[in-house]
């Protein structure tokens, strides 16, 4: 498992043995894909009525972005992997806090609100007023939910932060690394669009310079001192 | 060094499912309702959290080293797992919970109304079918793919155990089945971790 891959029809990495144009699929598409998806990102007003009309969307909305999640967690796996780093801890764990927290925090304040206020609106408006009381606070304020948004996004920021590094070290164009370090900084400020946007967009951004650099130069994709020894 | 990640590996193989066998063991049989007690039910669920990433990390190292389709299918399918077990989690425990605990609070006349709100979670509609079979299969695929790619390396014993391990775990991580479940997939993982090796069995017989 710790070979490189050596035959022609295969990209770079260690870990999966993917076909180059799978690979390049799966390392470009998801970022691309959901930095458009965040610019849907509901916004309703934040009222029982506006959050009952917006709930069947608010629902269906979430549901694809947590499989988005998932295939976005694949492509910076892979991107570790080309940069030989997808067994590191910061990786691994990064991406592991990543996955667990901001998808259970995806679930709880988009699915869950969804799914709660669509079941109120054949309710008595007293009552509506009352179950909206419950979920109004999921999305942002209840403090379980702020737990779990707060460590979901510093999975994120650790593994891209890490992997700035590391192709800054490893000899990367600078346009890469800033890239990769931007997708770690507009995290930060939340998912939804702009910031959502501007953090996946940063990522597309990086691992299109670095493919478009490898196509360019196959043999070069990686300076010496990231090589690593294939003999031992 | 060898030694060490070795050790590392096996308290992570047979630590995280014996600690998810003891949240299995401490689970209400049913959810929390209105006026039950909501704290612990929330806080298991959020110990799950950590627990399905310790899963995924389980997963990931009985095929490390493995270089059969199998062991690829198995690695392509732990994260789409986590990912829909977490939700799994979030919905009918974590927000079951939160909305179970807030409710309480309520006065009387709106309890009835929340009560139906917290039961919408875990509809059994379509969406509700998807989401909890769909982490449950996802959780049986991946663990059989993993079962799979060890099957020319580990005894079959073993594999079996952590097939109905993995089998009877899809019902649930409730007791009974939950704890049942994990019990046999850690007896499987145990029994091929410490199964005699082919540089072990050649050292026994040259020293006798």
């Amino acid at each position: 498992m710790s070979n490189l891959q050596t035959s022609p029809g295969t990209g770079p990495g260690t870990l999966w043995h993917l076909p180059t144009r799978t690979r390049r699929l799966l390392l470009i598409g998801p970022p691309l894909v959901l930095a458009g998806y965040t610019v849907l990102h509901p916004n309703p007003d934040h009222n029982a009525q506006a959050l009952m009309d917006a709930s069947t969307w608010f629902m269906a909305f979430h549901m694809v972005q947590l499989g988005l999640v998932g295939l976005v967690a694949i492509s910076v796996f892979l991107l570790a992997d080309e940069l030989h780093r997808a067994s590191a801890w910061p990786t691994c764990i990064g991406m592991g806090i990543f996955l667990i927290f901001f998808s259970a925090y995806d679930t709880l304040a988009g699915i869950g609100t969804g799914l709660a206020m669509r079941g109120t609106r054949e309710l008595p408006a007293s009552q509506q007023e009352a179950l909206f009381d419950i979920v109004k606070d999921w999305p942002a304020f209840e403090p379980w939910v702020i737990w779990l948004s707060l460590l979901g996004t510093f999975g994120w920021v650790l593994t891209l932060g890490y992997l700035a590094f590391v192709a800054r070290a490893a000899g990367a164009s600078r346009a890469q690394w800033v890239f990769l370090g931007l997708a770690a900084f507009f995290f930060l400020l939340g998912h939804p669009a702009p910031f959502g946007t501007l953090a996946f967009g940063s990522l597309f951004i990086a691992v299109v310079l670095r493919q478009w650099r490898a196509a360019r130069d196959p043999d070069g994709t990686l300076p010496e001192k990231s090589r690593p020894a294939l003999n031992g | 060094m060898v030694n060490s990640r070795r050790t590392w590996r096996r308290v992570v193989l047979l630590g995280v499912p014996s600690l998810y066998m003891v949240l299995g063991l401490l689970h209400p049989t049913a959810n929390p309702e209105l006026g039950d007690e909501t704290e612990l039910f929330i806080g298991l669920h959020i110990a799950q959290l950590f627990l399905i990433v310790g899963l995924g990390y389980v997963l990931w190292l009985l095929v490390e080293g493995v270089a059969n389709r199998a062991a690829s299918v198995a690695r392509a399918l732990i994260i789409p797992f986590v990912v829909a077990y977490t939700a799994l989690d979030a919905i009918l425990g974590i927000a079951w919970g939160i909305a179970a605990e807030t409710a309480n609070d309520l006065p009387a006349e709106d309890q009835r109304g929340a009560g139906r709100l917290i039961h919408e979670l875990v509809s059994t509609d379509l969406r509700g079918l998807i989401l909890y079979w769909g982490a449950g299969l996802l959780w049986l695929a991946v663990a059989l793919a993993v079962v799979a790619a060890l099957k020319d390396d580990a005894p079959p014993g073993a594999l079996v155990s952590m097939s109905l391990g993995a089998a009877v775990f899809v019902l649930g991580h409730a007791p009974p089945m939950g704890p049942i479940g994990m019990g046999l997939f850690l007896l499987g993982i145990a029994w091929a971790e410490f199964r005699p090796r082919p540089a072990e069995m050649l050292s026994q017989a040259g020293g006798t």
